[in-house]
Order: structure tokens, then C-alpha cells, then sequence
């Protein structure tokens, strides 16, 4: 009996693997195959730990070393000091606002990328959604800073038609912008496989049943959309609130997010506890906002099944 | 139109629909009488689907009008037609309660809301569904879900009802009981219906009208028992019930009855339709059922007799089925039903045998252009459940 050579060769590796791992340590496989993403997400939690420690150290002046003694010097500076109450709130209400705008912008791009029925239409919003992410997010604001600098094209164009130029960069409105335009790939992708999920004759169910498409939509497929609604939001949400680059080149100083003034701590200032305590204080509120999503929309959020 | 339009629910004339060059219906003309049960019924492929489409409204004819209750409706969205319709994957919707599912065209159809829940509980009751309405889907049995889905369909009274397939994913005992069920609610409502589906069984069961359509083509419309007893092509022939067809050439014709030479067999058979002048190449039927299944030896009860040898048998309980080889039609294989397995003979494989039947029971259709594609000649006991 001659058997194509894929046969044989796979039967070869089941024999060794049959040798190497007895099946009485099979159920430890599992285990094994999620042991290195243990591992990576174990080494997170040692350096999450000394941060925590440093964070509970002040800086001693004299020295430029922190201080053997723990303290809540830090936390208290952070709350003494009414800047970082201020960049708290714009890096909070940045993610709000980028989160709100790019999965609005997502929605109507996902569901055409998923119910067009040209084949070329489809292609074509693939290969728009995925070229972003060959290019950098830094070569990205550079781009920014080309068309709206000053001298820059929107600016060119105002000018070549008589109207006064206007500063459009190191504004807060540009950071949001260049948050937007980063976050809408990641939040498109994630509402993509949500939308595919949903079978088209719910919509035509709907339709005949007496709904004009914007009830359907209402009442149909943004309910049955809300896992990756609310996927999308976190990840959009959790990316932006950490987000340094953006703020640094397209605020250029005026619109720092916290992620900036904790650069700031560790490098300018050298301050690593105080830098450390803001870190803690991004980690903690991020966990608290992404765990209290999670309660309310419950574990059937990115579509994990199972608990219901 | 003529007198008789009020009584048309549905009148199709002439609808063609093309995706791309392939013909999906091609000048499809029926008509549903008011309260009517009729079921479009055809292998996949065959274009059924795509003319329920239309009549719901999600695709449009490339050519043809549709009309509902006398109004033409090609330029009417599905929104505003009259419409319940249940899918094949019944698209129930996953949030909601069975009531909150049942309510959704009455709110959609801005029903007055204080009727809303008097129409919902009537509905479910029903559908004998009265205790499951704060059921969410998923929480209900697949025969539950149908009945779900019917009765949404039909809470807001529509004109018309349009089922496709939703029985097809079932098992066959809920599937049987889903059929009366169905055929239940519809006639103590009198909606108007078209079922579509690909299980002539079903069609037979539950239709007061089926029409056979074939390659986007009506091949026929009738009641179930003239369809069953008058099948007007071939493909209608083999399509409802189990038949065995071999060619054949006419060699005497006699107005009704005309004579027929297949292999070295010389038979007598019916017309079917057309005008057959001698010489013509027909292709003859015979159902499982018309043929009795003897001994050589025996004395001759019907008109037309071939020898043959039994090559499989079947035990389905009611009923014995064979497929005899017959070397003196050509090698042609012919299904035998004997319907009375527990005092009749039964013939083992290999046995020989003489098949018997009645000149009225053997069709003869005018062979088409092309050369019959397939003959049924296999044993197809369960082709007909």
C-alpha cells in the first residue's frame, strides 16, 4: 500500500511525538503549549512589582538616589501638584473623545467591508485598512506635521486662495486627530469579525418584518455588534490612554498626555519614583475603567463564550 | 384583469431574474389563490429560492411583474410589503424574548402599543407556546424556535406568507410534525402561503398546489395527486416519487395508447402529452409502486412483463424494496415497491423475477434533444422521506 508522502511523514512525527510525550502527559499539554505566554505575562507582573516599589520611594535630593525609607511622598506630590490632575483629565477625556470618534468612523467602514458584494470594493478596504499598520505611528505624525505645519499644504492651499493661515498643529483638536486616524484601523478590525458574525438574513428578517434600515440598525445589528463594540472600545480606550507619541509630536508640549509626563519623571527630571507612582496611577485607573466595562457588558464581551 | 382576480393573492407573469448570464428564473408565470397552500419545490439550484426572494421583495426581477393582492410590487421595498416570512435559518433575533421577537413587526408596523401585548400572547398561544415567551432563543428547543418564528411571522396578519426551507434543518420525526403543524396554523388563519422547499415529500404533505421547477424553469403546476398521477416532463416524473425511466422507440400508436419498443421488450404505454407518431424516441417511466414483483412462472396479470433479477433488497418495514436488473431493456435497472412484504413472496438477491404492470401506468414522454442524463436505477427507498 503506497501512501502520498504528507501521509507517511505526518504518521512519522505521531509515532516519535507518541515516543517523546506518553499519553499520560497529555493533559499537561495544555499547559505546556500556554507556558510561554505565562511566562511573558509573569515577567509584566515582576516589573509592574518593582515599579510599585520604586513608586514608594522618594527622590533624595542630595543625592539624586531615592531614599531607603517607603513613603506616599509621591502620590502625594502627584495630588499636591494640580498639573498632573490636569494631564490626567486630558489623557481621560482624550481617550473618551478618540474612542467615541474612531469606533463611530469604524462602524459604517466594518459593516461595508463586510456586506459589500464587490469582490473589488472588498479588496480595496482591506488593503486601506492594513496599510496604516506598515508604517510607523511616528512616520505617521511626521506626515501630520508635513500637512498642517505651518508652511505645510493646508496651509499652502489657505494661502494660495487669499485666506489668513491658521496654527493647526501642537493643538489638542491635532493630538485627537492624530489619535483618530492611528486608533481606526485597530477599532475597523475588531468590529469586523463582530459584523461578519451577524447572518445577513437577520437584517432581512427585520426588513420584512416591517423595520426601515435605520430600525434595523437600531434594534438589530447594533445590539447583536455590541461584543466587538465594546472590544473595539476597550482596546481603542486602553491604547489611547497610554498613548506618548501623538501627544509628544502633534501637541509638541501644549497637549501632553500622561504618558509624556511620566517620560518626563524617569528622564528629565530623573525622578523614577515619582515617575514610577504615575505609572501606577495609568495602570491602576486603566484596570479599574477596562474591569468595570467588562461588569456591566458581561463576559460575553470579544466574544468569548462559555459563562453566560 | 379577468374576473377571477380577486380570488389571486399572488399573480407572477412572466419574472426572469439573471446574476450575471446564468438564468436564475427564467419566465416564471404562476398564480396563489386567496388562502391557498402552494409549495415551489425543486432540486438546489433550480431557482426556487431566488423567485421567493422576489416575491419577498429582496431581490428584483430583471424581467416580469409581480403582483400581491392585485397591487404591482416591484417598486415596493420589503418594509412595506404585507409579508411574514419565515427562514430557512428562521434569523430569530438572539436578544430578545420570544415575546419581545413576536412584538418586533407590531412595533416596527407602528400597531397601536396597548394591542401589542393582547396580539403577542394570542400568537404564542397559538403556536402553543404561551408558557416560553420570556424564553430567549437559544433557550428554546429547535421546534420551539420554529414556532417562534412562525408566529412572528404571522402576528401582524399579513397578506402572504413565505416559508423557505425552515423545516430542511430538522430531524425527521420534528420534521413530520412540523409539516401538520405548519399545515395546522395555516389553514385555521387561511393565510395565503408559499412554502419552498427541496423535499417533495413535504411537498406532497402539505401543498394544495405544488409547482416542479427545474433549471429556473416551471416544469409544472398542479394539485399533489394529479401531479403525482399526470407528471407532464420527465424531470417531474423522476423529481416526485420513485421512478425508473429507459428509452425507448414508439413503434404502433393508437390515440391514448401507444406501442413501445425498449430493448428487446415490446410494451404498452400512455402518452404523456405531446402527439407520439411511430418512430418517435421516447423515454418511458414506471413507479416503484405500479410494478408487481413475481415469480416466471405465474400466470400474466398485467399487459407489460419483463424477466429480470433481483440485485438488492430492501427491508424498510411497511414496504420491500428492490432493484431488479433487466437484461431485456438494455441492462436498465427498475425500483420495485411491494407493499405488502408480510404475505407476499420475498426474492433474495441474484433471484429471478418477472415484473408486471399496466399499460395506463407506463409513461411515455418524447425524448429530449439531449440524451437523458440520468436514469434512476438505484434503489432510493429512503429518497422518499
Amino acid at each position: 500500500m503506497k501512501y502520498p508522502l504528507s501521509w507517511r511523514l505526518l504518521d512519522g512525527l505521531e509515532a516519535a511525538a507518541a515516543v517523546l510525550w506518553p499519553a499520560r502527559l497529555r493533559r499537561l499539554t495544555a499547559w505546556g503549549l500556554l507556558a510561554p505566554a505565562l511566562v511573558l505575562v509573569g515577567v509584566l507582573v515582576i516589573g509592574l512589582g518593582y515599579m510599585l516599589e520604586y513608586s514608594l520611594h522618594e527622590l533624595d535630593l542630595a543625592t539624586y538616589r531615592l531614599t531607603e525609607a517607603y513613603s506616599l511622598t509621591n502620590y502625594q506630590t502627584i495630588l499636591d501638584r494640580p498639573v498632573y490632575a490636569r494631564v490626567l483629565g486630558r489623557t481621560l477625556l482624550g481617550a473618551v473623545l478618540v474612542t467615541a470618534i474612531a469606533v463611530a468612523l469604524a462602524f459604517p467602514y466594518a459593516y461595508a467591508l463586510v456586506r459589500t458584494r464587490s469582490a473589488a470594493l472588498r479588496k480595496a478596504l482591506l488593503v486601506a485598512l492594513f496599510l496604516p499598520f506598515f508604517i510607523g505611528q511616528v512616520v505617521r505624525a511626521y506626515g501630520w506635521l508635513i500637512v498642517l505645519g505651518r508652511e505645510g499644504l493646508v496651509n499652502s492651499a489657505l494661502a494660495g486662495m487669499g485666506l489668513p493661515t491658521v496654527d493647526l498643529l501642537f493643538t489638542y483638536p491635532a493630538v485627537i486627530f492624530g489619535l483618530v486616524q492611528y486608533m481606526l484601523p485597530f477599532a475597523i478590525l475588531l468590529l469586523v469579525p463582530a459584523l461578519a458574525a451577524i447572518p445577513e438574513d437577520m437584517e432581512l428578517a427585520s426588513e420584512s418584518l416591517g423595520a426601515r434600515w435605520i430600525s434595523t440598525f437600531r434594534h438589530v445589528v447594533i445590539p447583536m455588534a455590541k461584543p466587538g463594540l465594546i472590544g473595539a472600545s476597550v482596546v481603542v480606550f486602553t491604547l489611547t490612554l497610554t498613548d506618548f507619541a501623538m501627544p509628544e509630536i502633534l501637541g509638541g508640549g501644549t497637549s501632553d498626555f500622561i504618558a509624556s509626563a511620566i517620560y518626563d519623571s524617569f528622564f528629565q527630571i530623573s525622578n523614577p519614583g515619582l515617575g514610577a507612582a504615575l505609572s501606577m496611577v495609568l495602570v491602576t485607573l486603566g484596570s479599574l475603567i477596562v474591569a468595570g466595562v467588562f461588569l456591566v457588558a458581561g463576559t460575553g464581551t470579544l466574544g468569548v463564550r462559555g459563562a453566560k | 384583469m379577468d374576473t377571477g382576480s380577486s380570488k389571486r393573492m399572488v399573480e407572477i407573469a412572466g419574472v426572469s431574474k439573471l446574476f450575471g448570464t446564468v438564468a436564475a428564473v427564467s419566465d416564471a408565470t404562476l398564480h396563489v389563490d386567496r388562502g391557498d397552500f402552494l409549495t415551489v419545490v425543486g432540486p438546489s439550484g433550480c431557482g426556487k429560492t431566488t423567485l421567493l426572494r422576489m416575491i419577498a421583495g429582496f431581490e428584483h426581477p430583471d424581467a416580469g411583474e409581480i403582483r400581491i393582492g392585485g397591487r404591482r410590487v416591484d417598486a415596493v421595498p420589503p418594509y412595506r410589503r404585507s409579508i411574514g416570512m419565515v427562514f430557512q435559518k428562521l434569523a430569530l433575533f438572539p436578544h430578545m424574548t420570544a415575546a419581545e421577537n413576536v412584538a418586533y413587526p407590531l412595533k416596527m408596523r407602528r400597531f397601536a402599543p396597548a394591542k401589542i401585548p393582547g396580539l403577542v400572547d394570542e400568537y404564542l398561544g397559538l403556536v402553543r407556546l404561551g408558557d416560553f415567551k420570556d424564553r430567549r432563543p437559544h433557550e428554546l428547543s429547535g421546534g420551539q424556535q420554529q414556532r417562534v418564528a412562525i408566529a412572528r411571522a404571522l402576528v401582524f396578519s399579513p397578506d402572504l406568507l413565505l416559508l423557505d426551507e425552515p423545516l430542511s434543518a430538522l430531524d425527521r420525526k420534528l420534521r413530520e410534525d412540523m409539516q401538520l403543524e405548519f399545515r395546522r396554523i395555516q389553514q385555521e388563519l387561511g393565510v395565503t402561503t408559499i412554502n419552498v422547499t427541496h423535499d417533495q415529500r413535504e411537498a406532497l404533505v402539505m401543498s394544495d398546489r405544488i409547482v416542479v421547477m427545474e433549471g429556473g424553469v416551471i416544469q409544472q403546476a398542479d394539485d399533489p395527486v394529479s401531479l403525482y398521477r399526470q407528471p407532464g416532463t420527465p424531470f417531474v416524473a423522476r423529481f416526485i416519487g420513485v421512478t425508473s425511466m429507459f428509452p425507448g422507440r414508439v413503434t404502433k400508436e393508437t390515440g391514448e395508447a401507444v406501442t413501445v419498443a425498449a430493448g428487446e421488450a415490446t410494451l404498452t404505454a400512455r402518452g404523456g402529452g405531446a402527439v407520439l407518431g411511430a418512430g418517435a424516441a421516447v423515454e418511458c417511466a414506471i413507479r416503484a409502486e405500479q410494478i408487481a414483483i413475481g415469480p416466471r412462472d405465474g400466470a400474466p396479470r398485467f399487459e407489460n412483463a419483463v424477466d429480470g433479477i433481483v440485485r438488492q433488497r430492501i427491508f424498510e418495514g411497511e414496504r420491500m424494496v428492490y432493484a431488479v436488473e433487466v437484461p431485456g431493456l438494455g441492462g436498465a435497472v427498475l425500483n420495485v415497491f411491494d407493499h405488502d412484504p408480510v404475505s407476499h413472496s420475498v426474492y433474495d438477491e441474484t433471484q429471478p423475477v418477472r415484473l408486471e404492470w399496466a399499460a395506463r401506468d407506463l409513461i411515455a414522454f418524447p425524448a429530449g434533444p439531449a440524451p437523458a442524463v440520468t436514469t434512476e436505477n438505484k434503489p432510493t427507498g429512503s429518497l422518499t422521506t
